[in-house]
């Protein structure tokens, strides 16, 4: 093939203005060509590709399949090599065809443009359009609603969005610096290393900070340049809540199956002969209904907690105290010489709902009563600045500080002791929330001390 | 003479199950509701038994079956409404013995 100078050049125009990479070979596979969009798909200046033999831009693993297409091939035939490992696709192959005669060169190599290298060429034409994309990855990436950071080979940060900053600190994450580093947080790391030095996937793991926190933790792996992506969130509350649940049903069934199995025992010494013998039998039928009125206080219990915890709208009114706590009081059943007063101007109403403050001070007279076995409880309304609280403080044995944050949770029950099953104070806290108040415990030296606040009748009126 | 066993359970009506179903049975039985009357009435008297719950006020089961095991070879059965392995690993190695 003879080509004119002015040929030459209009040919030279359109291999450098081709999207398609376009290199020519000698025999010995050498490039004596490469076209600019050769040199960008090979990451390489357009000096440091020709004079190199083109197998150097190959994988070590496709370099043989490479020489034996230049020794097969035959005029105007092609092949087909990877240009990485894995699986081939249509944008990572090189297609070698043997030029069919004339002088060098011997071969003309095609690399396919990557898909995504499209947008690249695209945006080169069109420089403002690149940097309007450019924002609204860079305001994307910064509101992203999770934890991201880059990493590189050598474990470093390369990138990382404020949510990250703020979950690990700044000082665990700063750019060009390596990620986590230390000893501290060794799990964090582990995957990290996992991710960005051994290029493989992490499943989603569960990752416990040094202060306590939860993580959840996914990843993207490192891929030839490409640094390894960690994604991840602050999941400590949502992991409480789940463990929260867990006990509460635990605690649940086993205080269910304290009255049943009370019940079944009963049940079977009655049928094995205890019901021929009138006073065993009426002994073993009273501890069946004291079990059956148990079982029965429990689901009441976990009704009023189920209605507290549902949202539904409360049937806010006002409701007078004076009478409420006397009634209360009088059905109380204190400990002998345990005084049990109250403390109530006639005509101070709460804004609540009437069946919920009802529940929520009887759990806290019932606490009291439960625990003091000796002195006194006392319960007391006040009222101002538009507030109401109600006071109870028992002069029993306090509560260990490393009890107090679980107290309110359903079932939870500091020790083995007492007749209660855990559900009171948990209906009291619900209930209060439930009515927008607030309920605050706290140590009375000696005993204890709950104050219910709720909006006063005042305010409204 | 018959066996004498020890019943420590704080609910009234298993203990009661539990005592009316070993005396109908021939057995001699004491009953107690919590973890320092069992120490107290294993050290006072002499028992060939100790059914003992897990779960009880004051000091609780497993305690009680440690202090008895340092100082007795009073046999102990344990009741309780516990399953949980972590719960039968505690009290085999509280008791020394395999279950």
């Amino acid at each position: 093939m003879t080509v004119t100078s002015t040929q030459g050049e209009l040919l030279r125009d359109l291999l450098d203005g081709s999207r398609d990479g376009i290199l020519a070979l000698d025999e010995n596979g050498v490039v004596i060509y490469a076209n600019d969009a050769a040199a960008k798909l090979l990451e390489r200046a357009k000096l440091q590709v020709i004079g190199k033999p083109f197998a150097v831009f190959l994988p070590l693993e496709r370099r043989r399949a490479f020489r034996r297409a230049l020794t097969i091939l035959d005029p105007g035939a092609s092949a087909s090599v990877g240009l990485r490992n894995g699986t081939d696709t249509e944008d990572s192959i090189a297609v070698i065809r043997r030029i069919e005669q004339g002088s060098p060169p011997r071969f003309a190599v095609r690399l396919a443009v990557p898909a995504d290298t499209e947008h690249v060429r695209a945006a080169d034409v069109e420089p403002p359009s690149r940097r309007a994309i450019s924002r609204e990855l860079d305001a994307f990436f910064l509101r992203f609603p999770r934890a991201v950071v880059g990493i590189d080979r050598t474990l470093k940060v390369v990138f990382a969005n404020p949510r990250a900053r703020n979950i690990l600190g700044r000082d665990l994450i700063r750019i060009g610096r390596p990620f986590v580093d230390g000893a501290a947080e060794g799990r964090l790391r582990a995957l990290a290393e996992r991710l960005a030095t051994i290029a493989a996937p992490v499943p989603a793991s569960l990752v416990e900070l040094r202060d306590g926190r939860r993580l959840r933790v996914t990843g993207v792996a490192a891929s030839g340049r490409e640094p390894a992506v960690m994604l991840f969130d602050d999941v400590t509350e949502e992991v409480r809540h789940e463990e929260v649940t867990r006990d509460f049903l635990r605690n649940a069934a086993h205080q269910l199956r304290t009255p049943l199995t009370g019940i079944a025992t009963a049940v079977q010494v009655l049928q094995s002969g205890a019901k021929d013998d009138a006073e065993d039998r009426d002994r073993f039928l009273s501890h069946i209904e004291r079990h059956t009125a148990r079982l029965s206080r429990i689901a009441r219990g976990l009704l009023v907690l189920a209605r507290a915890q549902s949202g539904e709208t409360v049937r806010v009114e006002f409701v007078e105290l004076e009478p409420l706590l006397r009634e209360l009081t009088s059905e109380a059943r204190p400990a002998e010489g345990v005084t049990l007063a109250v403390v109530c101007e006639p005509g101070i109403s709460a804004l609540s709902d009437r069946d919920l403050l009802h529940e929520a001070i009887a759990a806290l007279i019932d606490n009291a009563v439960e625990h003091t076995h000796e002195g006194r409880i006392d319960v007391a309304v006040a009222e101002a600045e538009g507030r109401v609280t109600v006071e109870v403080r028992d002069t029993g044995p306090g509560i260990l500080p490393e009890h107090r944050d679980r107290l309110f949770e359903p079932f939870y029950r500091p020790s083995a002791s007492g007749h209660g099953f855990g559900l009171g104070l948990a209906i009291a806290a619900q209930a209060i929330e439930a009515m927008h108040g607030q309920l605050a415990v706290e140590g009375a030296d000696p005993g204890t001390r709950f104050t219910i606040r709720l909006p006063s009748a005042r305010v409204i009126a | 003479m018959s066996a004498k066993i020890l019943v420590v359970e704080d609910e009234p009506a298993i203990a009661d199950a539990v005592g009316y179903a070993l005396s109908e049975a021939g057995y001699e039985v004491d009953t107690v509701g919590d973890g320092d009357d069992a120490i107290a009435a294993a050290r006072d008297t002499s028992y060939d038994l100790m059914i003992l719950d897990l779960l009880l006020p004051g000091t609780q089961g497993m305690d009680v079956c440690r202090t008895l095991r340092s100082e007795s070879d009073l046999p102990i059965v344990m009741l309780t409404a516990r399953e949980a392995e972590a719960d039968r690993v505690g009290v085999s190695r509280s008791a020394r013995m395999t279950m």
